[in-house]
């Protein structure tokens, strides 16, 4: 191989791998409760969301909304304090309906995931 | 130029220039202190160079830094803000590695730029070995910030082993460069005087690449376990695919050291006019190659470092086949033959280690076991081939848990019992107008598929057999729960095998997790128990079961001290089940009154009786039934002996819902 061949390789190579890079997922949701989709007949007080990976408190947010998109959590999310993989926030006492739930977060490896899902509180 | 690319370039300089510092330091330490001029400007010139490559190391960990901060909150602009650098720095882990690591680049800094008095042996000793030190830290924390360090419950293992691979790949690689700056300074006619010194540092250079190559065999296999875990991770997975692309770089970059290691060093000794000067300049040459190689290795592992380890994606299957030895089941004829082609396979591959050890005619060897090898695995592999498809590996997005297979288990009904049969068995109204039969869900087979295959056919259909596609119908999500409902029906013939007595040491039925609220109280999984408690779940229904239940709560202290808890489940689900079982007798362990239904329609499966227990181990495995149309409800006494056995057991088997196919 030619040096001009390697530079060239070289220069092509972070184009190759840019494409690669875009990926999400670090830290999976690995569940959450309420569960994902689901319908539940009472309130709940708080939404809790379980990852596969530690999470970087300082980076990690989640929110929940209305049908609407008005927000509806007590603006207190925050990673657990004995399980660093849990994230958790408080609701206040919500009338039946959709809502949906939207988080974004780092794991300690420094990788970005986001993610949403919607559960129901039946009438 | 996106932010991502910038990102990937700031890295790959990062950790190209912090090999590249720890590779300078390990070979000045292994050439020695030399007087001859032409060393001691060799020296000078590495220095000059590594003091450069330290400043880059901290203007590219800089950029890295300011990438981080934008890619972490999601705003290219925070690149620049001081108060989300601080976060980035004070607030995380990997802040708190970059704080360390710079630190310590910056005392590396002030060490090589110090002019200090090194002319005594000893002194010159120590003080490239403090360089080597604080180089050998800043490169191998990088573990500490990355991959490894995210990976559960204990990363110290796994970061040790990073860091072992990035330092042997500081002292190999890092130290090419400077050696090929030796010899070719050596293999001038002017450089004639550092010519031993070159010889000497190039055999000992070569000697320690070798164990520096070795090191990142073992800790690479290592970490490739940790990270990537399969076969399916690695060849279905972007992280797999440039680790593929990073090992087929590696095969040149092996052949040069080993032509390198083999044919050039010995020939540095050589009569120098006509065979050592020629071997040093081309050696120079190699090396040079190598290291550029080397650089583009060195990116893809700063790609890896970016992109989401194999073992957290999901894979996409390149292949139409896998290979499973549960393909014999259904074609016994082809067991002979499977046999016969991994038995001339084996005698193959021993021929081909034979041929390594015995040095004499080692080609004809090594062609023929080659030839062996081949032929054999031909012969048996094709046997062990099945179908598999793009999802086949693919884990289900939705856990297999007891409101799953219930919401399954509805949607069977109204799209698949038609022809699939209410029970499964392939009996349904419509099963007759088909072109061939549906199968029976609930027969061993159905076990062999992996839930992915279950996934594709649900989604895609299968055209020759008429089955429709259901993707652009049921969400994912129903799909993967039908996938789930389906899972269970092949459990729930087998569950019929489950005797009344725990079988020591052999778990094997998966119980589907549930969550479950009594009252008011906050909701609970059975996964919570896990490690913890040995769970009886207990279906009932009023009157008949009364009596058990009030014999449980009589001896609930006892079933709790000895680390069990019971959990009661109405089988009709009623919202006021606690005031129907009344006063007396008095029930301390938690009647589920939210989830019930769920559990009740998924453990049905598993025992179509009104009243059925269940007790599952810590590892979350259903290891003995009882319901009375099978076995008499357990004897209390037994009931005790059973657990005493599972307390017994140690916990080999890996948790239950990590081991689903």
């Amino acid at each position: 191989m030619t040096k001009r061949m390697i530079a060239a390789a070289s220069l092509a190579l972070p184009v190759l791998l840019s494409g690669v890079l875009g990926a999400a997922a670090h830290a999976v949701l690995d569940r959450a409760d309420p569960r994902v989709g689901s319908t539940v007949s009472t309130a709940p007080s708080e939404v809790k969301l379980w990852f596969t990976e530690n999470l970087e408190p300082a980076f990690s947010t989640i929110r929940v909304v209305d049908a609407d998109g008005r927000q509806v959590d007590r603006a207190d999310g925050r990673v657990d304090a004995d399980n660093p993989a849990l994230l958790r926030i408080t609701l206040s006492l919500l009338p039946a309906g959709t809502y949906r739930v939207l988080w974004r977060v780092v794991s300690v490896d420094t990788h970005v995931t986001e993610g949403e899902f919607t559960f129901t509180i039946a009438s | 130029m996106s932010l991502e690319t910038l990102g990937f370039l700031a890295r790959w300089a990062h950790l190209a220039l912090a090999v590249a510092v720890v590779g300078a330091c390990a070979v000045l330490l292994v050439g020695g202190r030399s007087d001859r001029p032409t060393a001691r400007a060799w020296e000078d010139h590495v220095l000059r160079w590594l003091r450069r490559l330290v400043l880059l190391a901290l203007a590219s960990g800089a950029l890295l830094l300011a990438y981080q901060a934008a890619y972490l909150s999601g705003r290219a602009a925070a690149a620049f803000e001081g108060r989300t650098l601080a976060l980035v720095l004070f607030e995380t882990q990997a802040g708190h590695v970059w704080l360390v690591r710079h630190g310590v680049l910056l005392l590396l800094f002030a060490l090589v730029s110090l002019r200090a008095d090194v002319d005594r042996p000893l002194d010159w000793v120590a003080g490239r070995g403090q360089a080597l030190v604080l180089g050998a830290g800043a490169l191998g924390l990088v573990a500490a910030g990355g991959h490894a360090a995210a990976v559960k419950p204990d990363p110290w293992p796994a970061v040790t082993i990073d860091a072992v691979h990035l330092l042997a790949t500081g002292i190999w690689v890092g130290g090419l460069l400077p050696l090929a700056l030796l010899l070719r300074a050596a293999s001038r006619e002017e450089g004639a005087d550092a010519r031993p010194y070159a010889v000497l540092a190039a055999r000992r250079f070569s000697r320690l690449a070798l164990a520096a190559v070795v090191a990142l065999v073992v800790s690479g296999t290592g970490n490739v376990v940790t990270q990537i875990g399969s076969v399916a991770a690695l060849v279905g997975t972007p992280y797999g695919r440039l680790l593929l692309a990073k090992l087929g770089l590696l095969l040149p970059i092996l052949a040069l050291a080993a032509v390198n290691r083999r044919r050039l060093v010995p020939a540095l000794s050589g009569e120098a006019a006509t065979v050592g000067r020629p071997a040093m300049r081309r050696l120079a040459r190699f090396v040079t190659a190598e290291a550029m190689l080397a650089l583009l290795v060195v990116a893809i592992g700063a790609a890896l470092g970016m992109t989401p380890p194999a073992r957290h994606q999901q894979p996409d299957w390149p292949f139409a086949f896998r290979l499973s030895l549960g393909a014999l089941q259904s074609a016994p004829e082809l067991r002979l033959r499977a046999l016969i082609g991994s038995q001339v396979a084996v005698v193959g591959m021993a021929a081909a280690l034979a041929a390594l050890v015995i040095r004499s005619r080692r080609g004809p060897w090594l062609a023929s076991a080659a030839v062996l090898a081949g032929l054999g695995l031909g012969l048996g592999l094709p046997p062990l081939a099945i179908d598999a498809y793009p999802t086949t590996y693919v884990r289900p997005r939705v856990p297999y848990q007891a409101a799953s297979i219930a919401q399954g288990a509805r949607l069977y009904r109204e799209h698949c019992a038609a022809c699939h049969g209410r029970s499964g068995a392939g009996d349904g109204d419509r099963a007759a107008t088909l072109p061939r039969r549906p199968p029976d869900l609930r027969s061993p087979h159905t076990a062999q598929h992996t839930a992915g295959d279950l996934f594709w056919w649900i989604t895609g259909g299968i055209p020759r057999a008429a089955m429709p596609a259901f993707g652009d119908r049921l969400g994912a999500e129903a799909r993967w729960d039908l996938v789930n409902f389906v899972r269970a029906l092949g459990a729930d013939t087998a569950a019929r095998t489950l005797g009344p007595g725990v079988e020591p040491g052999r778990p094997w039925l998966v119980a589907p997790d549930f969550t479950f609220a009594v009252g008011p109280t906050p909701a609970r999984a059975l996964k919570d128990y896990r490690g913890r408690r040995i769970v009886l779940l207990v279906l009932y229904t009023l009157p008949d079961s009364r009596p058990r239940l009030a014999q449980l709560a009589a001896n609930y202290n006892v079933l709790a001290l000895l680390g069990v808890e019971v959990v009661a489940v109405p089988g009709d689900a009623a919202p006021d089940a606690i005031r129907r079982l009344g006063a007396d007798p008095l029930i301390l362990f938690p009647i589920v009154t939210e989830g019930a239904r769920e559990i009740a329609a998924a453990y049905g499966l598993f025992a179509r009786a009104p009243h059925a227990e269940f007790l599952i181990d810590r590892q979350g495995y259903v290891r003995a039934r009882w319901a009375p149309e099978t076995a008499p409800v357990r004897e209390l006494n037994l009931l005790l002996a059973d657990i005493q056995e599972l307390n017994q057991e140690k916990a080999a088997t890996p948790a239950a819902d990590e081991h689903v196919h």
